[in-house]
């Protein structure tokens, strides 16, 4: 049995590997405070840290504890980059979304996030049948919504088709409210079309769930679904 | 009107919407002599209630008929009431606004077949349309013509 240790952050990366859960790999999350208290009740075998919360005591952890048999990682999600981390914290290993990882692929202790990366116990087609006319947006990673989506919203658009979801600090009536990765993937296969959001983070699971999927400009995006990774397969490759 | 109907209000005072709602109650029994009509009610601040019949809320678990909603608690709360037949809710405003909208909750609270929304603008037949694909019926005022109107 392996263990594995992680934040409790609600992030696409986190969400899908909670739910790897199974008979030979145990996920535990909790918030990242007293880790030396959660290593005596857990033991876990990896620890995976986010770049946006790394304390003094955590890289004491890392320090101590980034020996086999217990791993150490740091995930840099888009918007919490952090450099110095990298250059700095050595003995843990620091995972890094594709688009950002060229310029940190000359450092040893990088692992890059595949693109096309899916957890496929969750995100598989199971509506084949007609599906409801609307554009669906997630807006996890946003701050406000992007001007290319406010043009197909009410009162901007008066016949809109386009619905919001996943994100509590922007308010719209279009904005739909917040979704499980196992909601997310009933909507994916609920409705007919997926708009990608600046990383197109949801673009493989949209795929996957059968939905037609749209650029900024609303056109149709022909996906290229040769070199889908799994979360299992990365975590097994990592671990 | 075809079915029994209740009111559920969970708290009456003494405003003047709840004094127009007692006003168009009575005024349904009046035309309806051969139905059932009622009010579900939690506390009351009111003096009167113009001969229209209150009753404690547990009560309503057992009518039989439609049920006229004005909030969200109680849409939540009739949900699996066994005897009633059509929930009509009436909101003037939409109900899934941030920071408590959990969308699987708002799923199974708004797209039920036996339930018909009755919004007060077209801005907001609009917007139900959009996001939720329910077709929702329009009174502007919140009048005896308005209610029976929607209810029919």
């Amino acid at each position: 049995m392996i263990k594995i240790f992680l934040p409790e952050i609600n992030s696409k990366f986190y969400n899908n590997i909670r739910h790897l859960s199974d008979n030979l790999l145990e996920v535990h999350s909790y918030a990242p405070i007293d880790i030396y208290k959660i290593h005596n009740r857990i033991s876990a075998n990896a620890y995976i840290f986010d770049s946006s919360y790394v304390s003094s005591e955590i890289v004491q952890f890392i320090n101590e504890y980034s020996e086999l048999p217990t791993k150490t990682f740091i995930y840099h999600r888009n918007s919490h980059l952090n450099k110095d981390m990298i250059r700095y914290i050595k003995k843990s290993n620091h995972i890094i979304s594709h688009n950002l990882f060229d310029e940190f692929s000359k450092y040893k202790n990088t692992i890059q996030l595949p693109e096309h990366i899916i957890n496929e116990k969750i995100f598989y087609r199971t509506n084949f049948k007609e599906r409801i006319d609307r554009e669906v947006y997630l807006l996890d990673n946003d701050k406000e919504i992007p001007k290319y989506i406010s043009d197909r919203l009410l009162p901007n658009k008066k016949d809109s088709k386009t619905i919001l979801f996943n994100n509590s600090s922007i308010p719209h009536a279009q904005n739909l409210g917040i979704l499980t990765e196992t909601d997310k993937a009933k909507i994916l296969n609920e409705y007919k079309y997926y708009v990608c959001d600046e990383h197109a983070e949801y673009m493989t699971e949209a795929f996957s769930c059968g939905c037609v999927i749209l650029d900024k400009n609303f056109s149709e995006i022909q996906f290229d679904n040769s070199d889908i990774q799994t979360f299992s397969q990365f975590v097994k490759k990592i671990l | 009107m075809k079915n029994d109907l209740g009111f559920l209000c969970l708290d009456l005072k003494q405003t003047v919407e709840h004094n127009t709602l007692m006003s168009i109650i009575r005024s349904i029994i009046d035309n309806n002599p051969f139905n059932q009509v009622c009010v579900f009610n939690h506390s009351s601040s009111r003096t009167g209630y113009e001969n229209v019949p209150v009753l404690p809320i547990s009560h309503c678990k057992f009518f039989e008929g439609d049920l006229f909603l004005f909030d969200i608690l109680s849409l939540s709360m009739s949900k699996n009431f066994p005897g009633i037949k059509t929930k009509y809710l009436y909101y003037p405003s939409i109900p899934w606004t941030p920071p408590n909208n959990y969308y699987m909750m708002w799923k199974d609270l708004l797209k039920d077949s036996d339930l018909k929304i009755i919004t007060t603008d077209t801005v907001l037949q609009q917007i139900y349309k959009t996001c939720w694909d329910i077709d929702t019926k329009n009174i502007e005022n919140f009048s005896y013509e308005g209610i029976t109107n929607a209810i029919q």
